[in-house]
């Protein structure tokens, strides 16, 4: 083998870099089962089925937003119920900290609704109308 | 059927395996080709006189010393330095060079799209997630933040770029004619990872949960829950399958690139061909000025250059030679 040392240098950055996982974390990378861990929801149904929340909560919300801001829309049917159009709705059943948070954190997701939207993890004393 | 579901779970390892052997494998294989000649490629101008002017970037382009060597290589691995002095010959157009440096700018932008992808694939595979991590996928969505996921450029850049790169060997002539099947299988292989990525992100959704639990899974080395596998997505399953394909066949592919273009003697050597002495690593008597040797060596064989005169070379064509004659053509020594 030619040029040996930069050779083995070249090779043992490569397998740094192919383990980059483990060392931004410093190994410490747990597995969780993050559906365990979620809080139990208020309410035996959900605005939609579970499985198509679970996937399209997220467009459930933006659909929301266009309809009620745009159309002046404020009532939801579904099959499970008539629904508040606004995201204040989902506090009824859900827990923001214990529900939507440990989820998004576990997925590194930052909606930035809550840049102007209440949610009940903030402590903000004047907001009193969500019971 | 659950019990099928755990082949996407040993993928990846293969995947791997194949990957870091492969990659491993040919980095030793090119390690000892010897480099019999110095063949630097130079673009600027190499240090003679004190008054000639020698700039910072006939440095990087003509490198006079190892250290110039290795910016030069930094410059060529970061910024394809080689790719950006592209220009395309048109004997058409009255033997011009026309500029080709749109082919620079779509590969720059398709690589590090494409690194700051995999960054941000980061996120399944860390749990707590590093900071830079988010902070990445923060700016890369700030043009697109009105839209619900935030659209990230890199996302779309990557695809733009994907397309001019494989557009380029689809429907220009000439790289169509030396585009082998291989470098549209590598393509493809990208535009289906790249396609079925953005689908899940923007138009199907995939609940994420158990994707990131998946990759945890595969990370730390703990057999997932049949409940795992079962809700993983079709679209995720494709979009995981083809890469694990891919990563199983970079060695073999020209991606392999990435570890080739180190070993590039054109790039890697310095220009001191007039200062020191290269050595043919294959030479048995490298004391021995070539200039002054009966022949050349190669692997232990003796190369003679001897003129041929015209006897000797009719005879070894006679056949060629004789089918020209009967055409009706002059055969005779040029005098
Ligand atoms: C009437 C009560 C109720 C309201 C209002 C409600 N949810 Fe739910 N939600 C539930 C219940 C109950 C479940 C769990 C169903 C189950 O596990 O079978 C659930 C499940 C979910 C899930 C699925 C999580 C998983 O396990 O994958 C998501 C996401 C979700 N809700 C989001 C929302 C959002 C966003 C809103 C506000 C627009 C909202 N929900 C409003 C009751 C509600
Ligand atoms: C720049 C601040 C801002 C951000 C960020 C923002 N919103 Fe809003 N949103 C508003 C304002 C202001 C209204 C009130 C409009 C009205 O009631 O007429 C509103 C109204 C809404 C409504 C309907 C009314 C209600 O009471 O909820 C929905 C639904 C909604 N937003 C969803 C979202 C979602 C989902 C996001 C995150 C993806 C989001 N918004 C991000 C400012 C914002
Ligand atoms: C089971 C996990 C889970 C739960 C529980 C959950 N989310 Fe999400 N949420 C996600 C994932 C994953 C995304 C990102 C999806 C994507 O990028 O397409 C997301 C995205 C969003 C977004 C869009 C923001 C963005 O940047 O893409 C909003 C808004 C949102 N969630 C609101 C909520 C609210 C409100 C709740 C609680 C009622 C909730 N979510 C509960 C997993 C969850």
């Amino acid at each position: 083998m030619y040029h040996k040392p930069y050779v083995i240098l070249g090779i043992v950055v490569f397998l740094i870099i192919l383990a980059t996982p483990y060392w931004v974390t410093a190994g410490n990378i747990k597995y969780e089962d993050i559906h365990k861990e979620l809080a139990k929801p208020k309410g035996v149904n959900c605005i939609m089925g579970v499985k198509w929340m679970a996937s399209k909560h997220m467009e459930l919300l933006n659909e929301w937003r266009e309809i009620a801001v745009r159309k002046g829309v404020r009532k939801y049917k579904t099959e499970n119920g008539v629904f508040n159009v606004s995201l204040t709705e989902c506090w009824r059943c859900h827990n923001y900290d214990e529900y939507c948070k440990k989820c998004h954190e576990f997925m590194d997701v930052r909606p930035v609704c809550w840049d102007c939207h209440y949610n009940p993890g903030m402590k903000i004393p004047t907001v009193n109308y969500i019971k | 059927m659950s019990e099928i579901m755990y082949i996407f779970y040993i993928l990846p390892y293969v995947a791997f395996a194949i990957f870091i052997v492969g990659v491993i494998y040919r980095i030793i294989n090119w390690a000892n080709s010897a480099v019999p000649l110095k063949v630097p490629t130079t673009a600027g101008q190499q240090p003679t006189f004190n008054f000639i002017r020698r700039t910072w970037v006939d440095k990087i382009d003509s490198p006079s010393n190892k250290f110039w060597a290795f910016i030069r290589m930094l410059f060529e691995v970061f910024l394809f330095r080689s790719l950006f002095r592209n220009t395309k010959y048109y004997v058409e157009k009255g033997g011009k060079n026309a500029d080709t440096r749109w082919l620079w700018l779509f590969a720059m932008l398709f690589h590090y799209s494409l690194l700051i992808i995999v960054i941000r694939h980061l996120r399944f595979f860390t749990n707590p997630t590093p900071k830079f991590v988010s902070t990445i996928e923060y700016l890369d969505g700030l043009v697109g933040v009105a839209i619900v996921p935030p659209l990230l450029m890199t996302g779309v850049i990557a695809l733009v770029a994907l397309a001019f790169l494989w557009g380029r060997r689809i429907f220009l002539a000439k790289e169509r004619s030396i585009s082998l099947p291989s470098d549209h299988l590598i393509l493809f292989f990208m535009a289906v990872i790249l396609v079925s990525g953005l689908l899940m992100r923007y138009i199907v959704k995939v609940d994420l949960s158990y994707v990131k639990m998946f990759a945890l899974s595969i990370i730390t080395v703990h057999p997932p829950s049949p409940e795992v596998l079962a809700n993983l997505h079709w679209l995720f399953l494709i979009h995981f399958t083809f890469v694990c394909i891919t990563i199983a066949y970079l060695p073999f592919s020209k991606v392999m690139h990435f570890a080739g273009v180190w070993f590039s003697p054109t790039r890697n050597m310095p220009n001191d061909n007039r200062r020191k002495r290269h050595v043919n690593p294959w030479d048995p008597n490298p004391e021995v000025p070539i200039l002054a040797r009966v022949g050349i060596v190669v692997d232990g064989q003796v190369f003679k250059s001897k003129k041929l005169d015209w006897n000797t070379y009719y005879e070894m064509y006679k056949d060629q030679l004789d089918e020209i004659a009967e055409n009706n053509y002059t055969i005779k020594p040029e005098l």
